[in-house]
């Protein structure tokens, strides 16, 4: 009698109480929807002017039609151990003085790229308003007279409407086509003309002394997440309508995973190769190669080599140059990095800089943003070319510089 | 084997004899019936207007909620003068009804609240929300009614609106009654060549109000507008106590007053 007595307590105690039963099979309770604003796409980076304009008259014609009016100034002092100069470092190449680069204006129309399979049309319009970098960007065609109207010398500050294209984006071709027709950037390479695409200040030989924008077609397919082409028909190189451009070709392959650690880009500008001595213009090839690893979410490195040759100068014939890039940012936080750069650049002929030899350069610097719209670059840079004096007859430059580039 | 038996028997036996509780539904309960209900939006000159609802939802037999949400705005055009509003009236006839016979009177009680945001540009231009009132009747008798007052900023003012009102009740036979409610949100704006920022009066959650409207500063940034708008709540109960329409407070004294 006491075993069946037992067991029947013991099934009654392992049956579960009904209410207990209820809360295990209730659903959890539900998450809050996401309200719409979050599942919207993020919208576009506004500076200071477009933020003034929003919620005005003007601001609503320019949002309602997709524009907006953008840019930044930027300005720099570089203490050098030369006197007067840097050159062939270019670009901040003033010494011991301050310069305003970049008065930069963009107005743009973007396209749309995601949430629709119609065709978008817009167009970019980039100007140096004024600003010393003109003085290496400017076409040949295209304003190029202020680079002797001081005397046959270049002007210390001017204008340089330095890209401007239509574009027309079709999303349902490969994973999107983009079309653009005009003065566009050169699409090589890890710096960029405009100041705040770039870690540093300074730019590398590399950069400065190979083509900066083209005039022309080109199309960018993007056939996988990972994959994508381009191809243009150029008119040269830094050349706009003139006697000397001649037809050019670049193109590219890039491959980067979207969420992967590495990015390969391979670039070529493809033309005559010969320099036109009949109207002095220089026509190089260029060969690109540009690596990236992202080491972990804070540390990323970049490298470039880059290759090019002309034939045909006078005074040198064959003239080829190499450029050699290493670059390591750190993000020590959301508004503070740094990145080093070592360089070797070697002019074999002379040809580029004026000086052969090869041009050793480190350079350490920070990026700090006290405010989103405020960028300052301090650095530190030293240059040394192994076999002539391209600074001032020394051998050597030591620069310490800094700039600040205000984003309106 | 008996033994067996009898003991899964003694076993099953708490599960058997566990009562199932009586299913208790309300004993008093509304049911909807027609409904006539619109939202203006009017709009002269540089505008927007945004939401627009009239939400009626019942989530128990006893209880239905009406909420009205809506956006206006208007800004400074150069050559035009700016009015925007968005008025809002509803009608939604619905019947009480006294599921337990024992049950002869019902109390209804009203509530109301209000949470919204008034934004103007120094200078120029106004914002306001208008009257928010909500009021039972019986034919042409009001019985019951919640109203909230207006306001109005202009200047460079800014108000953020957060208003609650009730419950008011009223005892009630079963029968056939109407609520009717009203809202308005309005903004205005007077020509101008300066850069002035638009006069905003929004009471909707997002999106109805498009952010390139208002300022990119904007005083409210970072505000929770889920809530945003006109809601009125109206339940309905068991009147045990038998406490008739004189024992239920002033909102009834108040409507009788009118």
């Amino acid at each position: 009698m006491v075993q069946p007595l037992l067991l029947s307590l013991a099934l009654s105690l392992g049956q579960a109480e009904p209410g207990a039963a209820e809360a295990q099979s209730e659903p959890p309770a539900a998450e809050e929807a996401p309200t719409s604003s979050a599942l919207a796409p993020a919208p576009p980076d506004r500076w200071l002017l477009m933020r003034y304009l929003q919620g005005t008259w003007p601001g609503w014609l320019l949002d309602s039609n997709r524009l907006q009016i953008s840019g930044w100034t930027d300005m720099s002092f570089t203490a050098s151990t030369t006197g007067q100069n840097q050159l062939p470092m270019g670009f901040n190449y003033a010494a011991n003085q301050f310069l305003l680069q970049q008065n930069w204006l963009r107005f743009e129309r973007s396209v749309v790229t995601s949430g629709t399979t119609e065709p978008t049309f817009g167009f970019r319009s980039d100007t140096i308003l004024p600003g010393n970098d003109y003085r290496f960007t400017v076409a040949r065609g295209l304003f190029s007279d202020q680079l002797t109207a001081n005397n046959g010398q270049p002007n210390l500050y001017g204008i340089d409407p330095i890209q401007f294209y239509a574009e027309a984006y079709f999303p349902t071709i490969g994973r999107g086509l983009d079309i653009k027709i005009g003065r566009i950037f050169c699409q090589y390479g890890v710096e960029a003309n405009d100041a705040p695409s770039n870690a540093l200040l300074s730019h590398a030989y590399t950069f400065i002394y190979d083509p900066f924008t083209h005039a022309g077609i080109m199309g960018t397919l993007k056939l996988t997440d990972a994959w994508s082409f381009q191809a243009g028909l150029m008119l040269g190189n830094d050349i706009f309508i003139d006697p000397a451009s001649s037809p050019y070709g670049m193109g590219s392959v890039k491959w980067a995973p979207p969420d992967g650690r590495n990015s390969v880009l391979f670039n070529v500008i493809l033309g005559s190769g010969r320099f036109n001595v009949a109207q002095n213009f220089h026509n190089p090839e260029i060969f690109d190669l540009v690596y990236t690893h992202l080491f972990n979410p804070r540390l990323h490195y970049s490298f470039e080599s880059l290759y090019g040759f002309t034939t045909n100068v006078p005074g040198i014939g064959f003239a080829n140059w190499f450029g050699v890039l290493n670059y390591l940012t750190y993000d020590f936080a959301p508004r503070l990095s740094g990145t080093t750069r070592l360089e070797f650049f070697d002019d074999v002929q002379g040809q580029r800089t004026g000086f052969s030899g090869l041009y050793t350069a480190i350079t350490a610097g920070i990026s700090f943003k006290p405010r989103r719209g405020i960028i300052i670059r301090p650095e530190v840079r030293y240059d040394v070319n192994s076999s002539a004096l391209p600074f001032e007859n020394r051998p050597g430059l030591f620069t310490a510089a800094t700039d600040c580039i205000l984003r309106w | 084997m008996k033994k067996w038996l009898f003991g899964i028997v003694v076993a099953a036996l708490p599960s058997l004899v566990r009562a199932e509780p009586p299913t208790v539904g309300p004993q008093v309960t509304i049911t909807l019936q027609d409904r006539n209900s619109q939202a203006l939006p009017q709009r002269q000159g540089f505008t927007h207007t945004g939401g627009g609802n009239i939400d009626v939802t019942q989530p128990a037999p006893d209880t239905i909620v009406i909420s009205m949400t809506g956006v206006a705005v208007a800004g400074a055009h150069p050559i035009k003068d700016s009015t925007a509003a968005m008025i809002f009236e509803l009608d939604q006839l619905f019947e009480i009804n006294f599921e337990n016979p024992k049950v002869k009177r019902a109390k209804v009680t009203l509530e109301g609240r209000l949470i919204g945001l008034l934004r103007t540009h120094p200078g120029s231009g106004s914002a306001a929300q208008g009257p928010a009132h909500a009021a039972l009747a019986c034919g042409n008798v009001e019985l019951l009614a919640i109203e909230m007052p207006s306001h109005c900023v202009t200047g460079g003012e800014n108000l953020s609106v957060n208003m609650h009102q009730g419950p008011a009740a009223v005892g009630l036979v079963a029968g056939q009654y109407h609520l009717h409610q009203t809202f308005t949100v309005s903004a205005a704006h007077p020509r101008t060549l300066k850069m002035c920022k638009a006069s905003s009066s929004e009471f909707a959650p997002d999106p109805a109000l498009d952010p390139l409207w208002i300022s990119y500063w904007e005083p409210f940034h970072g505000a929770l507008k889920k809530d945003f708008g006109f809601q009125v709540t109206l339940k309905i109960s068991p009147d045990i106590d038998g406490n008739g329409p004189e024992q239920l407070g002033k909102p009834m004294a108040a409507a009788k007053r009118r």
